[in-house]
């Protein structure tokens, strides 16, 4: 059976395509990222990011079915990004993504990106044992998914403020280390001693939602008030991390006991960050079940963890129609 | 040739050729236009029974108009290109308005609103019932575009705006770009992009404030 998913991603800043069979078999999987696009306005330019789209989709869904060895007309479906995310950037991998499922006469899906971060857990491990608890943290979204089954969740909790990603760059700004400031947060975190700027752990009460604009605030009051420069940037950096990721990591813990969840994952951008896998496998260590900590390149936004999304949805729902629009807003729905 | 129209509040798609439209299925207004081009693509090929892979080369409108929309119109008109190995032309909105004028016996101004108090407009002569730009495509205050047509000579104004100064109401379609594009040369996809020909906010703000660039998402 013919079981090839085109994906396609342009959510964000990300222009990505990719080959996928059987939701689980990445035949291809490009990205060109438009961070340096960006990078001097300090955060993602929604015009900018719909405009530079655009231009890179045609040539990277190219290098994707090239790369795959495969032609349009072979594909079992093509799946893309209907939301949530920028509005302008989702419609023109909506409307280039209906147009090739159109010409080709070949099935065509709208996939939930949240759903995607959560396939891309499943992409390195089909066999994965569920119920799994996700931890699903990036620039744009922070929450605890409970995944019973495929495509069934249920979402815990989230952030209250600041997802987790957007509370690394800000503090990356403030301590001057330009955008995005999340992966060099994190490598200046681990030269530094967390002890010496410890940071209050927000929100360690008994649900499981997140808040993080205070720690955000705290590290901004503390730089600002070390007029003598006392404190080494390596310190706050590496103060900060831990408040966040101990916050994230204890109520993950609790989100596994109290369902009883087989696995502990993580998903989204943030998953790449190295004190947070780390303490996500030895948390998964203690609580004895399994843990999955996706490939780099799956933890940032993509267009395999589309397709494998994609290859799912059509067999639970079959294809959709082509009057769809893209939702800037979507929610995960929850079974 | 098919031909995509989303410039404007209008969103259309019709087939034909040289010797004229087949079918054309157009909505103002009405749903957006991600949602209503792909399923008016495939309603016009049934309706005049040609199948996609029949189709020679796809128009698509490169504006200048509202920015979402074009993207919107270029990208459903990329992958069709692409999914049919085809050649596109690109047909400017202020041309197509200017060449549903081209028998009013005078110079041509199409214009478009650009909101912010500004229009899109350029400038036609026509020789032998085919229009010729005399102004390129540009972004700029009514007062500036009016105080430029005070000279000597009538011309006819057409588009979506300027009523108040005469205007003829307008708006790009789809018909008339597959009309204009069957005398047009098909290009590679990849030498058709959108005529924003205004940048984005953030680079605005970035140039107005010298040494430092714009912050969003504080
Ligand atoms: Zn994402």
């Amino acid at each position: 059976m013919n079981d090839l998913v085109l994906g396609v991603e342009t959510s964000c800043d990300e222009t990505a395509a990719a080959v996928v069979a059987g939701g689980t078999t990445v035949l291809s999987s490009v990205v060109s990222s438009q961070i340096d696009l960006h990078a001097r306005f300090g955060g993602v330019v929604p015009e900018l990011a719909g405009r530079a789209h655009l231009v890179t989709l045609g040539p990277v869904v190219d290098d994707a079915l090239a790369q795959a060895g495969v032609v349009g007309r072979d594909l079992a479906a093509v799946s893309v990004t209907m939301g949530p995310g920028l509005i302008g950037a989702l419609l023109v991998g909506l409307s280039h993504a209906k147009a090739l499922a159109l010409a080709w006469a070949v099935p065509f899906v709208g996939v939930n990106h949240l759903e995607g971060h959560l396939y891309a857990c499943l992409l390195e491990r089909p066999d994965l044992p569920l119920p799994a608890i996700v931890l699903l943290v990036s620039g744009g979204h922070t929450m605890l998914v409970h995944v019973k089954a495929h495509g069934e969740y249920a979402i815990l909790g989230g952030t209250i403020d600041d997802a987790a990603g957007e509370a690394y760059d800000k503090v990356a700004r403030v301590l001057g280390l330009g955008y995005p400031g999340g992966p060099v947060l994190d490598k200046l975190a681990q030269t530094g001693n967390a002890k010496n700027a410890p940071m209050p752990k927000a929100m360690r009460d008994a649900s499981f939602n997140f808040s993080f604009s205070g720690i955000k605030t705290a590290v901004a009051r503390r730089v600002a008030a070390d007029t003598s420069n006392e404190l080494a940037p390596a310190d706050v950096a590496a103060g900060f991390q831990k408040a966040v990721v101990d916050i994230l990591v204890e109520k993950a813990k609790r989100a596994v006991i109290e369902t009883g969840a087989n696995a502990l994952c993580l998903a989204g951008g943030v998953a790449a960050n190295s004190r947070l896998r780390a303490s996500t496998e030895q948390a998964a260590d203690e609580l004895g079940v399994e843990c999955l900590l996706p490939a780099f390149k799956y933890c940032t936004d993509n267009a395999a963890m589309i397709a494998a999304a994609g290859w799912w949805r059509l067999q639970s729902d079959g294809p959709s129609p082509l009057d769809i629009g893209a939702s800037p807003n979507l929610r995960l729905a929850v079974g | 040739m098919l031909g995509i129209e989303s410039a404007t509040a209008r969103a259309g798609v019709a087939i034909g050729t040289a010797d004229g439209v087949v079918a054309s299925a157009e909505v103002t207004r009405g749903p957006r236009h991600a949602e209503i081009l792909v399923p008016a693509v495939k309603f016009v090929c049934e309706q005049a029974g040609i199948a996609l892979d029949q189709v020679d080369a796809i128009a698509v409108d490169i504006g200048p108009g509202l920015f979402t929309g074009l993207r919107v119109g270029i990208a459903t008109a990329n992958g069709l290109a692409q999914a049919l190995s085809l050649p596109m032309i690109g047909v400017s909105s202020l041309d197509l308005l200017a060449h549903g004028m081209r028998h009013a016996g005078n110079d041509i101004v199409a214009v478009i609103d650009a909101r912010r108090s500004e229009v899109y407009a350029a400038r036609y002569g026509v020789t032998d019932q085919q229009i010729k730009r005399v102004m390129d495509p540009t972004v700029l205050l009514p007062a500036e575009l009016l105080a430029q047509l005070d000279g000597p000579g009538d011309v006819v104004i057409v588009g979506d705006t300027l009523a108040d100064h005469g205007a003829f109401f307008a708006l790009p379609s789809a018909a008339m770009l597959v009309e204009l594009a069957a005398i047009g040369n098909p290009v590679d996809p990849s030498a058709i992009a959108p005529l924003y020909l205004r940048k984005s906010d953030a680079e605005l703000n970035a140039d107005r404030q010298p040494g430092g660039a714009a912050r969003e998402g504080d």
